[in-house]
């Protein structure tokens, strides 16, 4: 049996480079935990001040992961079928359906996300999303770094904004480890791999399963055309000079 | 702009009047100390936080810079008085001031004096460019300062 294209081409890139991105922006926002001493060293030497500008390269990948939720959520109302919200967020009854045969080691190879898993998808994006514009609004302790659109609130407000980005943050930490485990327990307990399709986006349906509609890739370029333009126009109103 | 610019000044004057050093290890127990000089230094992030803003828009208001960079450099002036000794962690509050404060004032009155030379240029200058660059030293000072005395969270 051939396998089926089930992820389309801009799902996995949004999957494989917000990992990245968020790895980044934690290390970052730690300012640089694991750096080995004698990069430290040049990094400060070759910045203004000698301060390396964690902040900056943090905002910059914040930016980056905006456009790429931005790109995401278009893509769940206008993409490929298995990327639809509508086709992906199922109700309760569904979902129960689902969980009562998650333990049987001989369930259907489902096309797309599952019906609990499409929830846990739908979590994420959303934390992610939160995540995102919390940074935009938040500034440190100390009022001299902030994100592009502090600038319409207080200072105190800013803080309140940088103390729920922490929250936001470990509730987007548990639901990555969530979904991590999830794929473990596929992995070894099903003996269903999930990260294979999630890289070459193809994977063996049973027989007679109608392959899900692809998306064209020139939508995908309008959906990332608008969300880059997006976030190009906020920083352009309010952070470039 | 006239009476903001007083109101400012009598503000700041009435700060320094209540902050001095007697006045401060006289009355105030640590955890009174503690609150009030978090308080200092979130008007001074307000205030770095309007700086930053002003220079980064796109028409600014020279006016308004200067008054915050006056307010800034007044509260530099007075910062050394908001570490009365006894106000540390060890006093049971809870705050992020080293104990290397006290135990190596020299160092902290030296970190604290660089602060007040940049924020005092900072309030000299009259020019948009000039306070942008100037603010960006003030940062470095606050930076290094917090670097040195104040404890990780």
């Amino acid at each position: 049996v051939a396998a089926t294209r089930v992820w389309d081409f801009p799902v996995r890139l949004v999957h494989w480079l917000i990992i990245p991105l968020i790895a980044f922006s934690w290390w970052t926002a730690e300012e640089g935990p694991g750096l080995p001493a004698a990069m430290k060293a040049s990094l400060e030497a070759s910045s203004e001040f000698g301060f390396i500008p964690w902040m900056e390269w943090h905002r910059w990948s914040g930016f980056a992961i905006l456009g790429l939720i931005l790109f995401r959520i278009l893509w769940g109302f206008l993409g490929s079928e298995t990327a639809r919200f509508s086709r992906f967020v199922r109700g309760p009854a569904a979902v129960a359906a689902y969980v009562g045969k998650l333990f049987s080691k001989s369930s259907d190879v489902v096309v797309g996300h599952n019906p609990l898993g499409g929830w846990s998808v739908l979590a994420l994006v959303l934390l992610i999303a939160a995540q995102t514009a919390l940074g935009l609004f938040a500034v440190d302790v100390d009022g001299l770094e902030s994100g592009p659109l502090a600038v319409f609130v207080s200072f105190d407000q800013g803080r309140v904004a940088a103390a729920l980005h922490e929250i936001v943050f470990n509730l987007l930490l548990a639901f990555i480890a969530l979904h991590v485990l999830a794929i473990l327990f596929y992995a070894v307990f099903k003996r269903d791999n999930l990260i294979g399709p999630m890289i070459t986006g193809k994977r063996t349906l049973r027989e007679g399963a109608a392959p899900p509609a692809m998306a064209p890739i020139a939508l995908a370029l309008l959906c990332a055309a608008l969300a880059a333009g997006f976030v190009y126009a906020v920083l352009k109103a309010f952070w470039l000079h | 702009m006239q009476a903001r610019r007083i109101f400012s000044m009598a503000l700041a004057a009435l700060t320094l009047a209540v902050s001095g050093v007697a006045f401060a290890q006289a009355v105030r127990t640590p955890a009174e100390s503690v609150e009030y000089r978090h308080q200092q230094f979130r008007r001074i992030g307000a205030t770095f936080k309007m700086l930053n803003e002003g220079v980064r828009g796109g028409s600014p208001d020279l006016a308004a810079l200067r008054t915050n960079a006056q307010t800034l450099n007044q509260l530099a002036q007075d910062l050394p008085n908001w570490f009365p000794a006894g106000s540390g962690a060890e006093s049971g509050v809870r705050t992020r001031a080293t104990a290397e404060i006290w135990s190596n004032s020299a160092a902290f009155a030296d970190q604290a004096a660089q602060f007040r030379t940049a924020t005092q240029a900072l309030a000299a200058a009259d020019d948009v460019r000039v306070i942008g660059g100037q603010l960006r030293a003030v940062g470095a000072r606050c930076a290094s300062c917090h670097q040195a005395f104040r404890a990780q969270e």
